[in-house]
């Protein structure tokens, strides 16, 4: 039996593991329930996903309610949304939180329409104010946003790489509670086939050196001559959403607020303004360089090291040096 | 077969103007006087994806948007990009809304215009980003949806759907009705031509206040919202950037020199 | 007096506007730099109904007006002068179509003018007389039932894109009597010369069109004989003044933008520009020359579109704001000091795209002619 009040993590489970946005919330989530002397709870839907509720506990899970059946095997919204709708109107939890993940965010709005809760979209970070109401930020225009909700469960949607990922603890243990899948399955819609996207051989999220694009970078000649200097410097390349949008980055390279959380120890930024939304995705380089003609970019009030000038003119004295390799 | 088909559309502070929008230390509120309203950008490829649609199978496309008088160009612009009539939600009790007490309104608004067979979003707006509101519409009418639609063959009564999703593209085949948020690479988006603006002076555009919706009055606005902002904190004031000054060759050498930790062992 | 836009034209703005910064601002430094406008650019013009402002509906146009006309040309002007140039010339070879055109000839030509199939221009300058038109040397010459034309135009704007040029032609039996004609590229003996290389407006196609021994058809006869000079001005004075105008107020625009966003940049003493009154001043006259052109203009076009008398009140928009386009772009490049002088910074090239607004469609001492005439008539005590 588990109680009521809990927080409530949603676990995702791809590719036939736990989503490591899962691990980070259930982090937080430890640190939210601790506050509030309740227990932490993940929930895990899938068809044959028992042998991951070990990971869960490992995170910091109390208790683990797991719902296995067929209908569960790919994600859709119609079951997995009767599925958390049922399970929360049963167990009444406080906190729900969800990565922000395709599907996470596809489920949260779901069952939070299903519930008639608030949901709070890309929340940074969670506080309890005096009266345990969990207060939830979200980034804008350069300062935060807070939020409350007006209802319970109180739910938030969390960008992978924003909280940090706990030591995992294979010796904690705890209870798994078996739920029954009530729904019918969803015959309106059927899943033809799933084509997995190669795994990027090296991925923003855990890349030590980046350097981004931004707008400034004015087409994919100038967008070229920054992937040369990230090549260089084995970084990985990031952009901004102006640079995405005007098609020289792919989305997946996107840094910021709906995109990637970057934790680089070196961040170089070309042509980047340094807009909120895409600065609340990088944390806390060690060295943070601005590149920008303008000197009014927001850019260099975060940015440990700034250059006003046109990145053309830098860039390829940069190029050149690296590979010439006469620097100190 | 002719096709009843809805877009969602959001109107927004024009996305490339954003770096204008500030704070208010005083009032804690957003100041974004003199930028000019847009149709939210991915609104445009859900807009396109419905005209090519009508277009081709033969329909009507309504556009329904929620929003201040300011919205109502964007409405205009609309219908001068394929959209045949609109529906436009404004007035009092709609404003303060959360993603939730909006997708009750644009829900209420499709109840009452009878539940289409296609309603089409963009997968997420360019102003408080939350993409909810697609899914939580489709799911307060009863009916499926696709997220983040990259791709979709409409034949008879179904629709053959690619989404984006976590690892990978999902293939995924649905019966009407149906609602699609689309991403970016969905369409090009047509541009405005002066012809269509001229029709679109004729289309007509139905303006609804919360009274003539069959939802509750509470269900709507900041009174129906699940979430309530309390505060806006304005941006701390950080250490400002170190500005490495001179010719590009000596600013250059600078950046190497504080680099250098992450170049050893690079180099052609 | 309502000095406002309303709706409709507003959202005739929004979508030049659109084609300006979407379609057309990505290109205009490769314009620039190939002295060649790409014809996807016309074909986005075209598709956009840009052809077809000024076109009645009947023949397939949107018959909007020059108000119309008018806006669109200042939006594509304030992102590239020289494409602003091409189109106001392609409408003004279409006008006196419009105006002076038979039946037969509005049937056959102005659809596909409309929809941008085929461009127009207009063929009246030679070396012998531009400011003169009556001292030019093309000849007609009747020929069975048609006319051997030959001569040679310059200084044609879409000399080599154009595939119809409206030509002013003296005929040859009587040297005080001209006409104009309908030429079609393909006709023998119509053929493009030699192309300018200019100072500025670079991708404007400039130069000759050329007719030896071209026979036209009787058909191709525009207008009345003997019509040719008024047909010529009519479209020159009011229909080319006004394109140029709508040209100048765009490039005003481009100049006072790039002037406050540099100024706002520019750090001297501590502080930008901006602050320093002199700077400040010279802003007020590039805005005072701005609000003038666009008051004028639209004033004009205003009249034009109510059926009033406008040759005067184009004359002055022309004059003045034309003028004004070299003042402003000179105080642009005065804001931006030597900046302004580098290619990098867009100042420089609204000087030099500025320059050739001032001989384009009648030249100011022209224009001064004419509004001196309205002076003295209107003005006699």
């Amino acid at each position: 039996m588990i109680a009521q009040n809990n927080v409530w993590v949603y676990a995702q489970e791809t590719r036939g593991g736990i989503a490591g946005v899962t691990l980070e919330l259930l982090g937080e989530g430890r640190r939210l329930a601790d506050r509030l002397s309740v227990k932490l709870t993940a929930v895990l839907c899938g068809e044959k996903v028992a042998g991951l509720t070990g990971c869960l506990f490992a995170a910091g899970a109390d208790t683990v309610i797991l719902v296995e059946n067929p209908s569960l095997h790919y994600y859709n919204a119609a079951c997995f949304g009767h599925c958390l709708e049922g399970l929360a109107r049963r167990y009444h939890p406080q906190i729900f939180l969800f990565g922000a993940t395709q599907q996470g965010k596809d489920l949260a709005a779901v069952t939070a329409a299903r519930l008639n809760a608030g949901l709070t979209a890309h929340c940074t970070a969670f506080e309890l104010d005096d009266g345990g109401r969990l207060r939830q930020m979200v980034p804008a225009f350069g300062g935060r946003c807070v939020f409350v909700s007006t209802g319970f469960p109180q739910m938030a949607t969390v960008a992978p790489g924003v909280f940090q990922r706990p030591d995992l603890d294979w010796e904690r243990r705890g209870e798994v509670v078996r739920e029954q899948f009530t729904g019918d399955g969803n015959t309106a819609v059927k899943v033809l086939n799933f084509l997995p996207s190669p795994r990027a051989e090296k991925g923003l999220a855990d890349a030590a050196v980046i350097v981004a694009a931004g707008a400034g970078v004015g087409g994919s000649e100038g967008y070229a001559l920054v992937e040369e200097l990230a090549a260089l410097l084995n970084g990985v390349m990031g952009a901004t959403r102006p640079a995405v949008d005007e098609g020289w980055a792919l989305e997946e390279q996107m840094i910021g607020q709906s995109g990637c959380n970057v934790h680089p120890k070196l961040y170089i930024a070309v042509g980047v303004s340094g807009d909120q939304l895409h600065l609340s995705g990088v944390k806390d380089p060690d060295v943070f360089i601005a590149i920008n003609k303008d000197r009014q970019a927001n850019i260099f009030r975060h940015a440990h090291y700034g250059v006003i000038a046109d990145f053309k003119l830098i860039i390829p004295r940069l190029i050149d040096l690296l590979k010439s390799r006469t620097h100190i | 077969m002719s096709l009843r088909i809805a877009v969602l559309l959001k109107s927004v502070p024009d996305p490339k103007l954003w770096h204008r929008v500030t704070i208010d230390p005083v009032t804690r509120t957003l100041r974004k006087e003199g930028i000019p309203r847009v149709i939210s950008p991915l609104d445009r490829n859900a807009l396109e994806a419905a005209a090519s649609l009508k277009e081709k199978h033969g329909g009507e496309v309504t556009v329904i948007c929620m929003g201040s008088s300011g919205a109502k160009e964007n409405l205009r612009e609309a219908l001068a990009l394929g959209a045949d009539r609109a529906v436009f939600l404004s007035g009092g009790t709609f404003g303060g809304a959360d993603s939730l007490a909006t997708a009750r309104a644009l829900s209420a608004a499709l109840q009452k215009l009878g539940i289409p067979d296609l309603i089409f979003c963009g997968a997420v707006s360019y102003y408080g980003s939350t993409g909810q509101v697609g899914p939580q519409v489709a799911q307060m009418l009863g009916i499926n949806h696709f997220s983040s639609a990259r791709k979709f063959v409409y034949d008879g009564n179904m629709l053959t759907v690619e989404s984006v999703t976590d690892g990978g593209v999902l293939v995924a085949r649905g019966r009407l009705p149906l609602l699609l948020t689309v991403l970016r690479e969905a369409n090009k988006p047509r541009g405005l031509r002066l012809s269509e603006t001229v029709k679109a002076r004729r289309k007509e555009i139905l303006e609804w206040s919360p009274a003539d919706l069959p939802v509750s009055g509470a269900q709507l606005g900041l009174e129906g919202s699940g979430t309530r902002m309390i505060d806006l904190l304005p941006p701390t004031p950080g250490k400002d950037a170190e500005i490495i000054e001179g010719e590009p060759e000596v600013v250059a050498r600078e950046i190497l020199r504080k680099i250098s930790v992450w170049t050893c062992g690079t180099g052609g | 007096m309502d000095f406002r836009f309303n709706e409709e034209q507003e959202m005739l703005r929004k979508a030049a506007r659109e084609f300006a910064e979407e379609v057309l601002a990505p290109r205009a430094e490769e314009i620039e730099e190939n002295d060649e406008i790409p014809t996807e650019i016309f074909k986005e013009m075209a598709e956009r109904d840009f052809f077809a402002v000024t076109v009645p509906e009947e023949y397939g146009g949107l018959g909007l007006g020059h108000v119309a006309r008018m806006i669109i040309l200042e939006e594509i002007s304030r992102v590239s002068a020289a494409v602003a140039m091409m189109l106001q010339v392609f409408h003004l070879g279409i006008h006196p179509l419009i105006t002076f055109g038979s039946e037969e000839q509005k049937q056959k030509y102005l659809p596909d003018l409309a929809a941008g199939k085929i461009l127009a221009t207009v063929a009246i300058t030679e070396a012998t007389g531009g400011s003169d038109p009556t001292g030019i040397q093309t000849t007609a010459r009747p020929d069975g039932d048609g006319y051997i034309l030959n001569g040679r135009k310059v200084f044609i704007t879409g000399a080599k894109v154009a595939d119809i040029a409206v030509i002013l032609a003296k005929m040859n039996d009587d040297p005080g009597v001209f006409s104009a004609f309908i030429a079609e590229k393909g006709m023998q003996g119509y053929r493009s010369g030699r192309t300018e290389v200019k100072m500025g407006l670079k991708g404007s196609d400039t130069g000759d069109i050329i007719l030896e021994d071209c026979r036209i058809p009787k058909e191709n006869l525009l207008g009345n004989p003997g019509a040719g000079l008024k047909i010529s001005l009519n479209a020159v004075g009011e229909v080319g003044r006004a394109g140029m105008t709508g040209c100048a107020m765009g490039l005003i625009t481009a100049c006072i933008e790039a002037s406050v966003s540099f100024a706002g940049q520019r750090v001297l003493g501590g502080k930008p520009i901006s602050k320093l009154q002199g700077i400040q001043w010279k802003l007020a006259e590039m805005f005072a020359d701005l609000e003038a052109s666009r008051l004028m203009g639209y004033r004009a076009a205003a009249l034009k579109d109510a059926g009033q008398p406008c040759d005067a009140e184009f004359a002055t928009s022309k004059y003045f704001s034309c003028e004004a386009a070299v003042r402003v772009a000179k105080l642009a490049c005065d804001i931006h000091g030597a900046y302004g002088y580098m290619k990098e910074y867009p100042v420089q090239r609204y000087l030099r795209d500025a320059h050739l607004m001032i001989p384009s469609a009648g030249t100011s001492d022209i224009m001064k002619l004419v509004m001196a005439r309205t002076v003295m008539k209107r003005y006699a005590v």
